[in-house]
């Protein structure tokens, strides 16, 4: 059953399926909120904290990628504090790894890079933290590499959900949080991985990438995940 | 009415920021109305002076040298402008930074020498133990990203700057 | 941390244990905790040997990379072999403020530890001769205690360096016993 709700997002009123969030209603209408970790066709996890929206009546900012609408819901997507936390949350993901765009071969289809252009990001208020990471390149066609990881699980979960093979997790916890593939096997030597280079596709930033690309050569086929699910969840 | 003057000069970077400002063709034609280029690698000056206006800096803080020139040029300048990635970010040279410094530089003049095997004491500055934005140094107060920083930009910058306003970049430049 | 190749194969008799352990808690939602925790108190040591892991993933079937996870996410549980005793120091503020740093730094200099050097504040340390297993811990919620040290699963307030390493040589006396 699909109930009809409707709801106000930045004074607009706007006719939604309760069930659906924030932000799908949002973008469905072509109204802007950042997100990182989000993606269609993934289930939503509210990790990178990008899309935090006010709503009134409630005192504390909510995850528009895991906050479902209800009827009268009145949302506000953009405000200078949201502004100010949303750059504050890009900075932070830019300090927390070695984010050297210059020799990034996403540089220039990258989505943390794109955020922190859209968001006046010219600098980074916070220190760098510059953590010793390594490079997964075991794989024959594909490569990993730590210090470029947003920790966003959009590769996990769509290895998860959209392969079924669940290769990739998270290990550890807070900054030492790491993207491990089974237990921690090197890439190359996973037993369940199908090598459908799914992972890299949905991956936002170049943490992992194909091979034999140089600097701003590698573009992802993000939709291609998405319509996937999308055509999976018709059948 | 006394031209603005400039002072430019690089830090621990390749100089692609320096050879983009050179970039500017015929722009800089216009630039050299407003203002004089006191100091860089572009002109004769030995020291920093005093009483510069702008100083545009490329390049991250990586050694003692870089260190000082960094001090002197705040000091002396009113205007400090990052230019470039390894000045707003520290970039590439930062690449070193997880490593040790005295591993560093083993592995290139001990491990890496053919000949001459050691690490050099004298006639090189000390290397920092970690190669930082500028503005964890001294006080910077224009970030122009960019690996170089396009010409347009950087004459966008400037020329706000020689008409005495600060340049609003917004969502103008990117990373890298 | 233990890099992540398996080379053996639990023993029979360890597969036994898994196998049981495994019947008794399935069909429990986050059923793994339990297993894995209840595994861990099985060791002798204390720990769960990365075969151990990959015999529980293939008997739940859950992916090796979520077993992984949940090990690693939880600071209960040690992917590396412990000692004989466990002195936890508490890193809270309130601990800090009262000068826990010192007296971590006095037990590792007392069980002649070389620091581990990764810049992080948190430390799980283990003598080579398993006798002591030193590690921090986040807070104990006895802050009014502070600063906390928990010794063998019992915990002491107020502690001072002269206190801790009184227990900590009482300990160590025993072996010679």
């Amino acid at each position: 059953m699909t109930e009809k709700v409707k709801v106000r997002i930045d004074g607009e009123v706007i006719a939604a399926t309760a069930g659906q969030t924030i932000l799908e209603v949002a973008r469905a209408n072509g109204k802007y909120i950042p997100a990182l970790c989000y993606m269609e066709g993934l289930s939503a996890v509210g990790a990178c904290r990008l899309c935090m929206v006010e709503v009134s009546g409630v005192a504390r900012l909510l995850p528009a990628c895991t906050t479902p609408v209800q009827e009268g819901l009145a949302v506000n997507t953009s405000s200078p504090q949201l502004e100010s936390y949303r750059k504050i949350a890009i900075e932070l993901l830019l300090v927390e790894r070695n984010h050297v765009c210059a020799v990034c071969v996403s540089s220039g289809h990258c989505e943390l890079q794109t955020l922190a252009q859209d968001h006046g990001v010219t600098y980074v208020r916070y220190p760098y933290n510059f953590p010793r990471l390594t490079v997964d390149a075991t794989h024959p066609r594909y490569v990993l590499d730590h210090n470029r990881c947003v920790l966003c699980s959009r590769c996990v979960r769509t290895c998860a959900e959209v392969e079924g093979a669940h290769v990739w997790d998270m290990a550890g916890r807070g900054i030492q949080t790491r993207l491990v593939s089974e237990l921690q096997r090197p890439w190359g030597e996973s037993t369940t991985c199908t090598s459908c280079g799914k992972c890299v596709q949905a991956c936002p930033t170049g943490a992992m990438a194909e091979k034999g690309w140089g600097v701003e050569e590698m573009t992802k086929k993000r939709a291609v995940v998405s319509r996937l699910s999308s055509i999976r969840e018709g059948q | 009415m006394d031209k603005v003057k400039i002072g430019t000069c690089w830090l621990d970077g390749c100089s692609g920021c320096h050879m983009s400002l050179l970039d500017l063709d015929e722009g800089i034609v216009g630039v050299l109305e407003k203002a004089d280029i006191v100091f860089g690698p572009l002109v004769d000056a030995q020291e920093w002076p005093e009483g510069v206006d702008v100083a545009l800096i490329e390049g991250a803080v990586s050694s003692q040298d870089d260190l000082d020139l960094a001090l002197t040029a705040r000091e002396r300048s009113k205007i400090v402008v990052a230019l470039g990635d390894c000045a707003v970010t520290g970039n590439v040279p930062s690449m070193r930074n997880g490593i040790p410094t005295r591993k560093l530089l083993e592995r290139v003049y001990v491990e890496g020498a053919t000949e001459g095997r050691g690490v050099p004491t004298d006639g090189v500055p000390a290397l920092l133990k970690q190669a930082e934005p500028l503005h964890s140094a001294i006080k910077v107060d224009v970030h122009v990203p960019g690996c170089p920083p396009k010409p347009d930009a950087i004459l966008f910058v400037v020329g706000a700057l020689l008409e005495g306003r600060m340049p609003d970049l917004g969502s103008k430049l990117r990373f890298g | 941390m233990t890099a992540g190749l398996v080379t053996a194969p639990p023993r029979s008799e360890d597969r036994d244990l898994i196998d049981r352990i495994i019947g008794e808690q399935a069909g429990h939602t986050g059923a793994l905790l339990g297993i894995l925790a209840k595994l861990q108190d099985h060791n002798r040591d204390k720990y769960l040997p990365m075969e151990t892991l990959e015999y529980v993933a293939k008997r739940t079937g859950l992916p090796e990379s979520q077993v992984y996870s949940v090990a690693t996410f939880f600071a209960l549980f040690n992917l590396d072999p412990q000692g004989k005793h466990t002195v936890a120091i508490c890193r809270g503020t309130a601990c800090h403020t009262r000068g826990s740093r010192a007296l971590l730094e006095r037990v590792k200099l007392q069980l002649g530890m070389q620091e581990t050097g990764d810049g992080a504040d948190k430390v799980a340390l283990t003598t080579p001769d398993r006798r002591f297993t030193i590690r921090t811990v986040a807070c104990f919620g006895q802050c009014a205690l502070a600063p906390v040290a928990e010794i063998d699963h019992s915990i002491r307030g107020h502690v001072t360096e002269q206190a801790l390493i009184r227990e900590v040589e009482g300990l160590r006396r025993e072996r010679v016993r």
